[in-house]
């Protein structure tokens, strides 16, 4: 009965007529932003979060920041898929079968496919939300200062555990994210902390110019070494809708792409790019005809499109439970609802009822939006790509540079973009994932400020994170994450899922 | 940066003769140039962090200062990176697909030439921004750092730079001042702006 109240405060708040119009925008902003080859739903939504600051209703803000992620979602996998140019790793997985799709002449199905089980995914995943926030919020509310730490813990451990790519080197990279993290003002002892004596750093690195240099200025990098990368538009799309035999193969795909998704979105830490690897995985598997994979799968699109919006959604639950944001994302939007006054944490669900029931009920309108909004576009998306390189890349630099900028009003901002594009360029080349740092950085002052939390607590003792039993378990279950991340066979087998295609 | 760089030459070499067939290849590498470079990263962030962390109070376990955790972290990472270097000659990285898919029988992952046009110009349009956004004002502004961005792209010609600033600039007075509403200067300080 509760859960029915809720739901139709929820739709309430999200029908009112300015909420559903700066809905509406998000999603056309975000689609027509995510869909530049190059940047992903992180820069996007960093480019766009200004935007909302002069909001005078949160929950105005974060439902067109919602809209916006959805959207950079969407525009994301429809570059992945055209032109095989995939803005974040997330839609790396849309970009194996979708592009070869896209070359067969089925663009049209792939991307109406990839719309279609976003939809149904978000529309579950909605409903998830709904039915576990209560729930995990009375657990939340028992969560002391070392479980937090430990959930952290997790989160962060599981995500080198399903990620691609050497285990040691993700390890780093989050290592390395932490470290960075520790920039600026020490939230305990007030002492300024690697700032070289610049007021300006003392609030630390932004979350966006990480972001923006990672993926936006090491992508165009990446993108100016391989000329035949950019620019690459693939033939005229015939016909936009699946046919029925398409459809009828989608089904199983995506449900079980949704259920993946919503699990592992809960987990603070990379949940929607694990998500999507995780569902390749599991449909290549179960697949009756796994040599198609790499071929144009249609599963293989909507499996992990599926997932990686189900993820997209249920990582909303960490935030609005704990206060955790789960990824650079959710950072962004909590950064976002912080400057709108709002305080976050098991408690916000109580306080402010309309905010968080009216974002659920958005996600779903919003996701109904961006189907209503985009099949029909196509086409325009389309010659959108055709834009020549030399006019994209420049624009990409320009705005990045003022969006950085616009958010505090500070050069610094700016200057950190040239640092985290300069270090993210030079470890991609040696193959490290930016994601696992981003996520360090973005979890890292939480894990700092719990763990100092916690001993002062437990009187310097650091056995109070095995003593306590919900501590335990967590990190028992990151230790069990991580051997299966590293243990030899295990990985191994989990390589050749992936790379037996070719 | 000079550590990083020492470990390319050799790539460079390499980077064409990666797919040749393992057995016939004698001077096929067995290690790779990417973990390297990757380790050695990792280490000099880390000491650089752990060395810069000395300056400040450790405290204790119950009580830890501002320097406890990078110090702590900082050697962690160099642990971390001298591992990845040891990789580098023991299980390195193969050859990746876009998906960042490793292929079990590739090649050791090379980090490859430093392409220095691209590299130094994008950061310097960048940097452009960040050092003349307040002095210049965002059109004289914007206009330079499209141009040099512009310039990253081998081959680019007058009009695919002049064009490009010229239409950005515009543009972005349209989306960010008079759509968005940002308060950005227009004229900066160092033109009386």
């Amino acid at each position: 009965m509760d859960l029915f109240d809720n739901l139709i405060l929820g739709l309430t708040t999200a029908f009112q007529l300015k909420n559903l119009l700066f809905c509406l925008l998000g999603v056309a902003l975000g689609t027509a932003v995510g869909v530049l080859p190059g940047i992903g739903p992180t820069a996007t939504v960093a480019m766009l979060l200004p935007i909302t600051f002069g909001f005078d209703e949160p929950v105005t803000a974060i439902i067109m920041l919602a809209g916006i992620y959805y959207g950079a979602q969407y525009g994301g996998s429809t570059t992945a898929i055209l032109i095989n140019l995939p803005g974040e790793s997330s839609s790396a997985v849309t970009a194996l079968d979708g592009h070869q799709l896209a070359r067969q002449g089925k663009a049209g199905t792939a991307l109406a496919i990839a719309a279609l089980s976003s939809f149904a995914a978000g529309t579950v995943a909605t409903v998830a939300i709904a039915v576990a926030a209560p729930p995990l919020t009375a657990v939340a509310l028992k969560f002391g200062q070392a479980e937090l730490f430990s959930v952290v813990v997790l989160g962060l451990i599981v995500s080198i555990a399903l990620a691609s790519g050497s285990p040691l080197k993700a390890l780093a990279m989050i290592v390395l994210g932490i470290l960075l993290s520790t920039v600026g003002r020490d939230g305990f002892t007030n002492t300024a902390r690697f700032t070289f004596g610049i007021p300006d750093l003392d609030a630390g690195f932004n979350f966006v110019s990480v972001a923006v240099g990672l993926f936006g200025v090491a992508e165009i990098l990446r993108n100016l070494h391989d000329p035949q990368h950019s620019g690459r538009i693939v033939g005229a799309i015939k016909g936009l809708w699946p046919g029925r035999e398409d459809l009828r193969r989608s089904v199983a795909p995506a449900t079980r792409g949704t259920v993946l998704g919503s699990i592992l979105g809960v987990l603070p830490g990379g949940g929607h790019v694990l998500a999507s690897f995780g569902s390749y995985a599991l449909e290549k598997k179960v697949s009756r005809n796994p040599k198609e994979f790499g071929h144009g799968a249609i599963a293989g699109v909507a499996g992990p499109e599926a997932a990686n919006n189900a993820a997209a959604q249920t990582s909303f639950i960490p935030l609005l439970t704990l206060g955790l944001p789960a990824n650079g994302v959710m950072a962004m939007i909590a950064g976002a609802l912080i400057l709108q006054g709002i305080a976050l944490g098991p408690s916000v669900i109580q306080d402010e009822p309309e905010l968080v029931w009216g974002l659920i009920a958005s996600m779903w309108i919003g996701n109904f939006l961006l189907v209503l909004l985009n099949l029909p576009l196509i086409g325009m998306w389309v010659k959108m790509l055709q834009v020549p390189y030399w006019v994209l890349f420049p624009a990409i630099v320009v705005f990045a540079c003022i969006g950085c900028y616009s958010i505090r009003g500070n050069i610094y901002e700016v200057l950190g973009i040239v640092v985290f594009g300069l270090i993210g360029y030079l470890l991609i080349r040696a193959g490290c994932e930016p994601v696992p740092l981003l996520l360090g950085f973005v979890l890292g002052p939480f894990l700092e400020e719990y763990l100092r939390r916690a001993l002062i607590i437990s009187r310097g003792d650091p056995m109070t994170f095995l003593t306590r039993p919900i501590s335990a378990t967590l990190l028992g279950l990151a230790l069990v994450a991580l051997v299966i991340a590293v243990l030899p066979t295990i990985r191994r087998k989990r390589e050749v899922v992936f790379a037996e295609e070719e | 940066m000079a550590d990083i760089s020492a470990g390319t030459p050799a790539a460079s070499s390499s980077d064409g003769p990666t797919n040749v067939d393992p057995s016939e290849g004698a001077r096929q590498r067995t290690w790779s140039s990417a973990d390297l470079a990757a380790g050695i990263i990792f280490v000099l962030l880390g000491l650089a962090f752990a060395l810069g962390s000395l300056q400040y109070e450790m405290g204790t376990l119950l009580k830890m200062g501002p320097g406890y955790v990078p110090l702590s972290v900082g050697l962690v990472l160099c642990a971390l990176g001298v591992g990845v270097i040891v990789k580098a000659f023991v299980g390195p990285d193969r050859t990746a697909d876009l998906a960042g898919v490793s292929d079990p029988q590739g090649a050791p992952r090379e980090f490859g030439r430093l392409q220095w046009r691209p590299t130094v110009l994008v950061l310097a349009a960048v940097l452009f921004f960040a050092l003349t956004f307040e002095g210049l004002g965002l059109f004289l502004s914007v206009f330079g750092t499209s141009l040099l961005a512009s310039y990253a792209r081998p081959g680019t010609t007058a009009v695919q730079a002049l064009a490009p600033a010229a239409g950005l600039t515009v543009a972005s007075w349209l989306i960010f001042v008079l759509g968005l509403q940002q308060r950005l200067p227009l004229l900066g300080e160092w033109l009386g702006g």
